[in-house]
Formats: structure tokens, sequence, C-alpha cells
């Protein structure tokens, strides 16, 4: 008898033989159960500052304790981590065994204020993160979850209960190039960022700006305006540059200008903060005052070299409330 | 004048060509079934490995969350948990 499962994790709703992998390679149907085949077994380990997710305005300069698995539900063509998220379990080269409780007792001996569940996609290995955000919490760590956003609303609800802030993609204000660059579509990931604001979870969007493909600025515009919409004119938005990966290589590196152009026109929409990222030295990755300009946050690539905001996150001349997780 | 028929060499010329659009077809339909089985809803693994990993402890058979028995739309109540 061939038993087959129905996965409700993610819009892909996969229906998986038995012997099958859901199109992440590692929900796994064995004996007509699903199996969370990575459970507790990471094959990425890293600390990080919390910069790198990049999450701007949470703890800065702090430490993240950055796990993932392998698999992920996208199949992006310039994927910078497929090696890790295009491979099942019995791929990889590197398989840790660590349990929820081991990655917290890690991460507090290794002085990181958070868990990241990130490089691949963590909704993947949901019931890891899961299980391992409720002890983090218990144990006074945040929990950071960096993903596409590409899950279902009912399993993101329930995750938010223990997660503390998230740095979600919108890979662009396109289904179409949704479809043709990830396998995935846009309306679960806008469904996805609602949801996050809803919970309470402190939310950062990324846009990786890639030549030709997703760089039209009226695009760009229309995207602004549904996160002033929808999530606010607080949120940190990100537009970072692109490098040649994967199976995308026929394309250059993002032009700096275009980055700039990209930043003015979200600001002109009236996000507050919108940063420019993977450009070294760049002033688009520093945080200012929207109420006088003022300089706050002082950073070169991953690495904050100055810091003005006053300790509960304010703007020293004007006393504006930036908007945040600062302590 | 009468025309001249096939010699060897373009014989042989020929096969190679026709070698070379075999093979460039098989490539195109390789990568076109790659593409079409990302994102086709399951995918075929190397179920006995993951299985040997399990049984070595490398990997988990640690039930999944969200899922449900059968195949087709939500099924209120029978998703976990």
């Amino acid at each position: 008898m061939n038993a087959k499962v129905t996965c409700e994790l993610c819009p892909r709703r996969c229906v998986i033989p038995e012997g099958g992998a859901g199109d992440c390679r590692i929900r796994v149907n064995l004996d007509g159960k699903l199996r969370a085949t990575t459970y507790g077994h990471p094959s990425s380990v890293h600390i990080d500052p919390v910069e790198k997710k990049p999450l701007y305005h949470f703890l800065p300069s702090s430490s993240a304790f950055s796990i993932a698995t392998a698999g992920c539900n996208l199949h992006c063509l310039n994927c910078q981590n497929w090696e890790l998220s295009q491979r099942d379990g019995s791929e990889m080269e590197q398989l840790f065994h660590a349990e929820p409780a081991d990655l917290v007792a890690a991460a507090r001996e290794n002085d990181c204020r958070s868990i990241a569940y990130t490089y691949s996609d963590p909704i993947v290995f949901y019931e890891y993160t899961r299980d391992t955000s409720a002890l983090a919490q218990a144990a006074g760590l945040r929990n950071l979850l960096i993903t596409a956003g590409y899950i279902n609303r009912r399993p993101l609800r329930e995750l938010c209960r223990v997660l503390d802030a998230s740095n979600t993609d919108l890979k662009a204000f396109d289904d179409g190039f949704y479809q043709r660059v990830t396998t995935a579509s846009l309306r679960p990931v806008l469904d996805a960022l609602v949801t996050l604001r809803e919970e309470g979870v402190w939310l950062e969007v990324t846009n990786l700006v890639i030549p030709t493909l997703n760089d039209d600025l009226a695009m760009i515009r229309s995207m602004a305006k549904w996160i002033r919409d929808e999530l606010g004119e607080g949120t940190p938005l990100h537009f970072s540059r692109f490098y040649p990966m994967y199976r995308m290589r026929n394309l250059p590196p993002t032009p700096a200008d275009t980055l700039e152009r990209a930043r003015q026109e979200a600001l002109a929409v009236g996000l507050h903060f919108v940063y420019i990222g993977n450009l070294m030295g760049h002033s688009g990755s520093n945080t200012y005052c929207p109420r006088d300009g003022a300089l706050l946050i002082a950073r070169t690539g991953f690495h904050i070299t100055e810091n003005r905001l006053t300790a509960d996150g304010r703007c020293p001349k004007c006393n504006e409330k930036i908007p945040g997780v600062w302590q | 004048m009468k025309p001249k028929g096939l010699q060897r060499n373009d014989l042989e010329l020929l096969g190679l060509v026709a070698l070379l659009l075999l093979a460039m077809g098989g490539y195109l339909v390789q990568q076109l079934g790659v593409s079409r089985q990302e994102g086709a809803g399951w995918r075929r693994i190397d179920t006995q490995a993951v299985q040997r990993l399990i049984e070595a402890g490398d990997l988990s058979d640690q039930e999944a969350l969200w899922y449900h028995p059968g195949m087709g739309g939500k099924q209120p109540g029978k998703s976990r948990p």
C-alpha cells in the first residue's frame, strides 16, 4: 500500500508518496508518516554579528548563534547557499548532532544573545526551529527567523509565539519573477510579512536587486508603497547587492547607482529606514534620524563603528523614538 | 552535368553533426526535466541512504508537524498540531 501524505507547512502543499520527499527534500514520507529528517542535525553552525542577517534595528553589535540544516522550499537560480539548500540530508558532507538543548547551551557559552535560524530556510526545518526557540526563549535568548517567508499562515502564526525578530526576503514585487527565478509565488510571501507584523515579531525586509530582473524603479516604488501601507513606514528595508551565483552567473553584480536609485525611490515613498547592503563602506548602510537627519548608527560591513542612539533607542538631538529592539 | 553522390567524407561529417545534435538534444531534455521536477510537489530522493543515516543516528525520524494522511486540499482538524 502506498500511503501518501499531504504536507501543509508551505504553500506547495506537496502530496508525497511513501519513500518520497517534499519539494524541500528533507521532509520525507517513511511508512506513511512524514519525518523531519534533519531535526537535531544542522549542517551549518556559526556565530555571526546580528548585522549579517541583516537586522539593523535589533540588539546592535550582538552575536547570533546561527544554524541551518539542508533543504529549502525555494530553488532560486541565484542561491548563495545552494550547497546547503539544494540538497537533502543524505547528500551533506557535514551532519552535526545537536538537540535543541545543546544549541541553547552553546549559544549561552558563546555569549550570544540570540539564535538565528538562517542560511537555507528555517521553514523547512520548522520543528527543530520551534522546539529550539521555545527552549531559547525560556533561557532568555531571542529567536531570529531569516527566511524567504514561503509558509502557510497557520504554521507561521504558531511559530511567531516563540519568535522575536525576522528578516524576510521580498525578492521582487512581481509574481512572474517569483515563478521564474525562485519557483515560488508572491502572494504567500506578502501574507507572511503581514502575519509577522500582526504577531508583533520585529520585522526587517530584504530585497536583493538583480540587474535587469527586478531593478525596475516603478516596481521598486510599488513595493515600497506596499511596505509603507501594510507593514508601516518604520519597517527597515534593505536593498542588497547581487553577485553572480549558482545558476545565475550570466549577470553582473548590481551597480552601486542602481542600489542608490532604489534607496532614493523608497525614501521618497515615505519609508524611514532604507539601507544598502553587500556594498562595503557605503553611507547607505548607516541609520539616520528620520526627523532631523542626524547620523545615529554608522556601519562598515557588519560592524558598527559608531552608535549615538540613546539607551532607549532615541535620537540624541531631537529625542525621536527609533523603532527597533535596542536592549 | 551529373550530380555527384555523397562522398565517404561527407557521410562522416553528417554522422558527426547528427551525433552532436543528439547529444545537445539529450542535454536540453535532461535540463528541462530538472526544471520540471523543481516545484513539482514532491521529489525522489535516495530513501535508502536516508534510512541508513537515520539508523546510524546521523539523521532523524522525528515526526513532522503540519501534515495529514492522504491527498487533496486542506482537511481541517487533521493538520498537526
